[in-house]
């Protein structure tokens, strides 16, 4: 007999993993008359899949939304919850969260610039072949990215599904014996780091300036990851609570994916608005670098992404070093916390950017209704407005083929959760 | 040598787990084969997987779902060459997998030995494989194992 499997867990999204994304570009009298983009967004599906759920068991399928961020799902959802039920006291769970998600940022970002990013300003196709001419350059991304890995599997237990978050702080604490060998590697990592920031700043970048709104978390002394008030260079500045009040969903017919816009228009999250909005709140050092190179910040070109990814890869390497210096176990790994009924608010800086999460929450800390908004959706409609730029300023001119190339990149600036496809991209373009 | 499941939990995706999970239960393993195996499951590792085929192994196998037109279930076997060269007709992992297999080469990093069984999920993408369909695969991989311990 087949057995009843749960229907929640069967729902057709591999389109994500398939890196569905299209982009439909209708031009007319050398102009653009449509410009469309696609991208399919799974974090919906998982609202209301977590309704009826203990909040107990939130970490664990969240962390299932994303093969890529896990982390960042976990720590917006257990803020969002501890908000309802009382954040843990403890230095050592705010640190060691902190240094958990150092490793998804080291993690992600590394593999960004070298495997997705790279081959478009070294003039390569992907990264396969970029890797027959600058191996080293390949292996470096690899490596960092398995610093990145270990670092998250220090706090997360195992390889698949990183299972260390609760609410309240970990299930366990990591031995000091791990801690220590691996801040030794992170340590010894930082050369390359730095250096890799110097490869970043000296590849052949288009220069595009646009005008845009940067949006990111502030904290009153850390770079942001956690915590932090949003806000943005046209003068937002709320608690995260506030985001309904100023942030706004809608959805277009073209797409399964929600648009987000602040007061109106579109904007900018990820690393180069994290970078444009907190620049001072970097090591000296790296703000040292940051001058040595000539980066002009705040930047209004989106190319500079690659750069603020390296620097960020830096800057998480260091910042997780400083963490883990003289680690000791703590008396718990997790403080025992009284479920209640509540609304919370969880906002944490994903390496694409702030991801938000709402838990409307019943007697005994069950969920009944949640509201998560991924980096990767908002980002769509800047995408789209930057993209009607780009190729304008590019040139229409150009071959369909040579515009779909120049789309790619402007899209990989971005980093969207569909960029685990090289060439991801259906480029319908009709001209009239 | 390593036994690598890949997949995510969506639907048939969910086999690469579902073969490891059964290839740790199953009893017709003999213990000195086993011993030399290690059994890994991994979740939408895309690039990732690269770093695991660098973890040493003389001998890798890896299981997925695949995409390849063929009719539902139909069992599967592929060596490193004709997984990186075809990046159509496979299934959306794949191209991830066919990528990393292809990286890894390029950077003269392959195991010296990797194959890819995976069973055809037909047009029913969004089904889980059952446990009939599922031992079909295990009891080739079973096979493979005492071939290679064997041969």
């Amino acid at each position: 007999m087949d057995e009843q499997r749960d229907i929640r867990i069967q729902v057709p999204v591999l389109a994500r993993v398939e890196g569905e994304g299209a982009l439909e570009l209708l031009v007319r009298d050398g102009q653009i008359e449509k410009l469309q983009l696609r991208i399919f967004e799974p974090p919906r599906l998982f609202e209301k899949f977590l309704e009826g759920h203990s909040y107990s068991e939130v970490p664990d399928m969240v962390a299932r939304i994303c093969g890529i961020c896990p982390v960042a799902y976990q720590m917006s959802a257990v803020q969002a919850i501890e908000q309802v039920f009382g954040t843990p006291d403890s230095d050592w769970i705010q640190s060691m969260r902190r240094a958990m998600y150092c490793g998804e940022w080291i993690q992600s970002h590394a593999l960004h610039i070298h495997l997705l990013a790279a081959p478009d300003f070294l003039g390569f196709n992907n990264a396969i072949e970029m890797a027959q001419v600058h191996p080293e350059a390949v292996q470096r991304g690899l490596q960092l990215q398995a610093l990145g890995n270990n670092l998250i599997s220090l706090f997360g237990g195992r390889s698949v599904h990183p299972v260390g978050v609760c609410v309240g702080g970990f299930h366990q604490a990591p031995s000091i014996r791990a801690v220590n060998d691996l801040r030794d590697e992170l340590q010894a990592a930082l050369p390359e780091a730095q250096a890799l920031i110097r490869w970043t700043a000296g590849l052949d970048l288009p220069d595009g300036q646009q005008d845009f709104v940067s949006v990111a978390l502030r904290h009153e002394q850390e770079y942001p990851m956690c915590r932090g008030r949003l806000v943005s260079d046209a003068g937002l500045d709320i608690a995260i609570d506030e985001y309904e009040q100023h942030f706004r969903e809608y959805q277009e017919p073209h797409s399964t994916s929600l648009y987000s816009l602040l007061h109106d228009n579109p904007y900018l999250v990820g690393p180069l608005a994290r970078l444009n909005l907190n620049r001072d709140r970097l090591s000296l050092n790296l703000q040292t670098l940051i001058d040595e190179i000539g980066l002009q910040l705040p930047s209004r070109n989106v190319f500079h992404s690659i750069i603020a990814r390296a620097i960020e890869t830096c800057y998480a390497i260091e910042e997780a070093v400083r963490l883990l210096d003289n680690y000791q176990l703590p008396s718990q790994s997790a403080e025992f916390i009284e479920p209640k009924a509540g609304t919370g608010y969880g906002c944490t800086e994903a390496p694409r950017g702030i991801l938000w999460h709402r838990y409307d929450l019943g007697e005994e800390g069950m969920v009944l209704n949640s509201r998560i908004v991924p980096p990767t959706s908002q980002n769509q409609a800047r995408i789209e407005e930057d993209l009607h730029q780009s190729l304008t300023a590019y040139g229409l001119q150009h071959t369909d083929a040579e515009l779909r190339l120049r789309a790619e990149s402007v899209i990989r600036n971005y980093d969207p959760c569909i960029s685990c496809a090289t060439h991801f991209l259906n480029i319908r373009v009709e001209r009239e | 040598m390593l036994i690598a499941g890949i997949g995510s939990p969506f639907g048939a995706d969910q086999l690469g787990w579902q073969v490891i999970d059964q290839l740790q239960t199953n009893t017709t393993i003999e213990p000195a084969i086993r011993q030399h195996c290690d059994l890994l499951k991994l979740d939408r590792p895309g690039a990732g997987l690269i770093e695991t085929l660098q973890g040493g192994y003389q001998r890798v196998i890896l299981i997925d779902a695949v995409q390849a037109g063929k009719p539902r279930g139909t069992l599967l076997r592929l060596e490193a060459e004709q997984i990186s060269e075809q990046s159509a007709g496979l299934s959306s992992h794949n191209f991830g997998v066919a990528e990393a297999i292809a990286l890894a080469r390029a950077m003269g990093q392959l195991p010296g030995e990797l194959v890819l069984f995976g069973l055809d999920a037909g047009e029913n993408s969004d089904m889980a494989f059952d446990i009939a369909e599922t031992g079909k695969l295990v009891d080739r991989v079973v096979h493979e194992l005492s071939e290679a311990v064997s041969g």
